[in-house]
This record gives C-alpha cells, structure tokens and sequence, in this order.
C-alpha cells in the first residue's frame, strides 16, 4: 500500500504491469525508463532470461513532480506473463496501489488475455484486494500490428465496466506516458480519498 | 444439387439407418394389422378431414423439430414425404389384409386399414420409418446478418488456401482489419444487451478455414474436393454466447451437420470422444462478420476510483523522443 513520509515530506506508491506473456510490460518499463531524466528514476531492475522472457519481475523507481509540496514517488514493477509464474505474480501484487492491465491486441492473444485478467482478480483476492477498490486501466497494445483485435471486441471482452483504457504501440512509446499518467492520477485521488475517509 | 444429395446419402446414410428403416417399416405392418383386427368403438369414429388436419399437424412439428433451419421447400418435402410413407404403410397393411384373407378382397381390405386405428398407427410409425432421411431435407441458407468491416459494405470474408489470416473479396480484394485506433475508447455506449439481439442468421466461414481447426482424422474423403473458400454457414445463435470467452468452441458433431457433404466424418465407430471433441472456430472471422450491436456495452458502472478530472496529471521528467 502506499506510504506517506510526513517528515520528509514523501509519498510512494506501488503500480505493477499486469498481463500475458509477451503482451509488453517490460517494454514499457523500458521506455519509460529510456524516455526519463536519469536524476528522476533509479536504475531499472530486470531478471529476464535470455529469450528477453521476464523471469522474476522487473523494477524502476520514478519520482514525479512534487505534489501539494510532496515529493512523489512511484515503484513501477511487471509481472512475469507465462502461467508458471504465478507465486511470483501473486507476490509481486502485495501491497499493489494501481495495475495497468496490457492487452495483447492481437487476435491469437485473446484467450490468453481473458486467462489473465481472471488471473489478476484471483491474485488480488487471495490479498483481500479487489479491482473494485484497486485502481487500475486496461492498455490495448501493439496495435500497430497487421492482425489485432478492433477496440469494441477486446472493450467487450476486457473492460464491460468501462474502466479507463488507451491504445498503445509500447515499442514507439505510444500511449505508455498516457497510462502511467492516468494510473497515477487515479491511485493519487484515491490516496486522497481514502485519507479523507481515515482508511489509509 | 443431386450430386450433393447423393454425396449426403452416402456418408450419412449408413447400413444401420437402412435396417432401421426396414424393421419399423415390417413392425408398423405388423402392428397395423393387429389394429385392423380390432373392432373398433362407435365413438372412436372421427371425420377423415380431422384426421387429417391432426396428421398434417404432427408431420409438420416433427419434420421441423428433426431439423433446426429447415427451408419452406424442406418443410413440404418432409411433410409430402411422411404422407407417402404413411399411405405406403396402410397400403401394404390392405395388400397383406388381402393377402391373408383371400385374394380379390382389396376393397374391403382397404376400407378396414383406411379407419382411424391404423391410420394412427401408420402416421406414428412413419415419423419411425422416415427418421433416418430426415439429414436430406434441404435447410434455409438465409444471411441476414450484416457483414462488417472498415469501409462498410464489403462483403464476407473468404479465406484462401486454407489460412484463416488471409481474408478475400470477390478473389482478391482484401478486406481491411477493423481499425479502431481512432476511435474513442471508454466511451459510454447505448445499453444494450445480447438477449436482446436478434440471434438469428447464420455467419459465413471459409471451409478452408474450418478445416484447418478439424483433426486430419475426422476430414472426409473429399473434403479436398471443395474448394477452401467454399462457405460454411454457421448460427449466430451458437457463436454470440461464447464471444466473452474469446473462444468459439463447437461438438465436433454439431460443426459436422453444417459441413458440405463428405467434408468431414461422424460414423459412430469414430467413437464418443472423437465425435464430441471441441473444434475451436477462427474468432477473428467469426468476430468482424457480426453487427456492432453484439458489441455494445451496458452503461458504464466504473468504480469511484475511475472518476478524476481527466485534466490532471502526474508530471514526469521526461526526455522527448528523438
């Protein structure tokens, strides 16, 4: 959960990637990593295997703009995809802010979309977490790709709630500052909320 | 047309249906005979047009129970085919009547199999007699559902040589891929829900296809006789409900029954498990050939935590791309 430092003035939250295998969370770790002033964000941690498969997590603190005069800081990690993982997974969504759930658009990708997104909301509630309380968007990926899915079919499939989702092409940089943008803004008022209720 | 019913007659219309046939065909006589036999009661005598009216009513539920899509000329033909069976039964019933009584006695004879017993009997055991052509009866090939693509009238997809990727119109044109990267995504659409959708209509899939999801086993003898772009019509009704599983899953069996003649195989020594295996359908054809309305969403019901002022946001020191 998030945690605000009043001494220092500080407030650092949690936001994992969470989708299937090969929908690309790393890379858009990476591009956020590459596309942010080095004095703003950490190294980025990655334990990948060498078919660039993400084997445990991967990790990169960002700090933003101060905020009401706090220093704010996000932890950005991804899930291993593969359904072997999903101890890792699980772990990894412990004290979880905010999810950007990264689709796949591409047609053959879509049971395993569906499979991991039920996924997540298994996990979440082995936490007592629900997406119901958890912040979280739905990013379309790829879809510069010839063969993917029109956005009406994966919103039926993915999203009936309506839930904020953006378009991406992750490996151009399309849409990933749009989703980090609209998931902090979301776990940030929902901080606020929570405070105001006496919950956080 | 008739090589298409002989091809149906041949593969789906085995040694056990024809003994099946001649057994209730002996049985029904046989019966028929011991009705005629019976005297009937003053008040079991009914006006032949009512009996009739009834016979027309049975043939024709059952004819269009036996096969779920049948066309208006199917429908005739199986009602005029159940007429013929009955009145063959009754009149062999007479003849063997005849037979037995003493040759010369037709018209007495059949006076007595024209009563109400054994017409009966005979209309019943013709819906036995009949049951096993009931797969020749024609079946409606109606398309009322809109094909849908990017410009908006190309029509439906076919794919070539067998790859479900490759979607052609009229030969070569392609059909372009649905791009929705400019439309407005989270958008509150109109409330609509599938059951309120008329699921009607069939969809059209390359036979091409289909067959590239069917285990080699279960391919007929000439399904390479077809070409690949030849259509496939399968219900809308089958396919809208398992959309939100990102699956269309279909009983071997079923999928079978909408194949062209010879296609595929179901003998019954195939087995349970071989008949009844699941035989995922392309999504991506099925999916892009149904109206947009399947699609739409109910009203919104995001949680409160989706709500902000979309025109906040976290600033990031980014470094702009090269």
């Amino acid at each position: 959960m998030a945690s605000i430092n009043y001494a220092l003035k500080e407030i650092s939250c949690k936001i994992v990637y969470y989708g299937a295998g090969m929908c690309g969370k790393t890379t858009n770790l990476q591009y956020i990593h590459q596309h942010t002033s080095p004095d703003k964000r950490g190294n980025m941690v990655s334990l990948a295997t060498p078919g660039e498969r993400t084997l445990f997590f991967d990790f990169l603190p960002l700090e933003a703009a101060q905020i009401h005069g706090f220093k704010t800081k996000f932890q950005l990690y991804t899930v291993p995809g593969q359904v072997m993982y999903n101890s890792t997974r699980k772990l990894v969504l412990r004290g979880v802010d905010g999810i950007i759930f990264v689709c796949d658009s591409q047609w053959e990708k879509m049971r395993e979309n569906l499979e991991s997104f039920r996924n997540l909301q298994d996990n979440l509630a082995s936490y007592g977490y629900s997406l119901e309380t958890t912040p979280y968007i739905v990013q379309y990926n790829k879809r510069d790709l010839p063969r993917v899915a029109p956005v009406e079919y994966l919103q039926y499939l993915i999203n009936p709630r309506q839930i904020p989702s953006m378009e991406a092409i992750a490996l151009h940089g399309d849409g990933v500052f749009g989703s980090l943008n609209a998931i902090c803004v979301r776990v940030l008022a929902n901080l606020t909320r929570k405070q105001k209720a006496g919950v956080a | 047309m008739p090589r298409q019913l002989w091809e149906a007659m041949r593969r789906d219309f085995t040694a056990i249906s024809g003994f099946s046939m001649a057994i209730s065909f002996v049985a029904a006589v046989v019966l028929c005979l011991q009705i005629t036999q019976m005297k009937a009661a003053p008040e079991w005598q009914i006006a032949g047009a009512t009996v009739w009216i009834v016979q027309l009513a049975i043939f024709g539920t059952a004819v269009y129970a036996w096969r779920p899509g049948i066309s208006l000329s199917g429908w005739i033909l199986g009602i005029l085919l159940l007429i013929l069976v009955s009145l063959s039964l009754t009149t062999t019933t007479a003849l063997t009547l005849a037979f037995l009584q003493g040759v010369g006695d037709f018209p007495s004879a059949f006076s007595r199999t024209g009563s109400l017993g054994p017409r009966v009997c005979a209309a019943f055991f013709a819906l036995m007699v009949s049951y096993p052509v009931r797969i020749l009866l024609p079946i409606r090939r109606e398309r009322p559902i809109r094909k849908r693509s990017r410009d908006g009238d190309a029509d439906a997809g076919i794919a070539a040589g067998g790859d479900p990727a490759v979607l052609l119109v009229g030969g070569d044109q392609a059909i372009p891929v649905w791009d929705a990267r400019n439309r407005p995504v989270g958008s509150s659409a109109p409330s609509t829900s599938i059951s309120s959708l008329e699921l009607d209509g069939t969809i059209d899939l390359p036979l091409g296809a289909v067959l590239a999801q069917v285990p080699r086993e279960l391919w007929g003898d000439t399904a390479g006789d077809y070409a690949s772009s030849h259509l496939v019509s399968v219900p809308v009704e089958v396919v809208v409900p398992q959309l939100k599983e990102a699956r269309i899953a279909i009983r071997w069996l079923d999928l079978y029954e909408w194949l062209p003649p010879g296609a595929g195989r179901a003998e019954p020594e195939l087995g349970h498990d071989k008949r009844d295996e699941l035989v995922l359908l392309p999504l991506e054809l099925v999916v892009l050939q149904l109206p947009p309305e399947v699609f739409e969403l109910p009203e919104a019901t995001a949680p409160a935590w989706a709500h902000v002022d979309e025109n906040e946001s976290v600033l990031f020191a980014t470094i702009p791309a090269k």
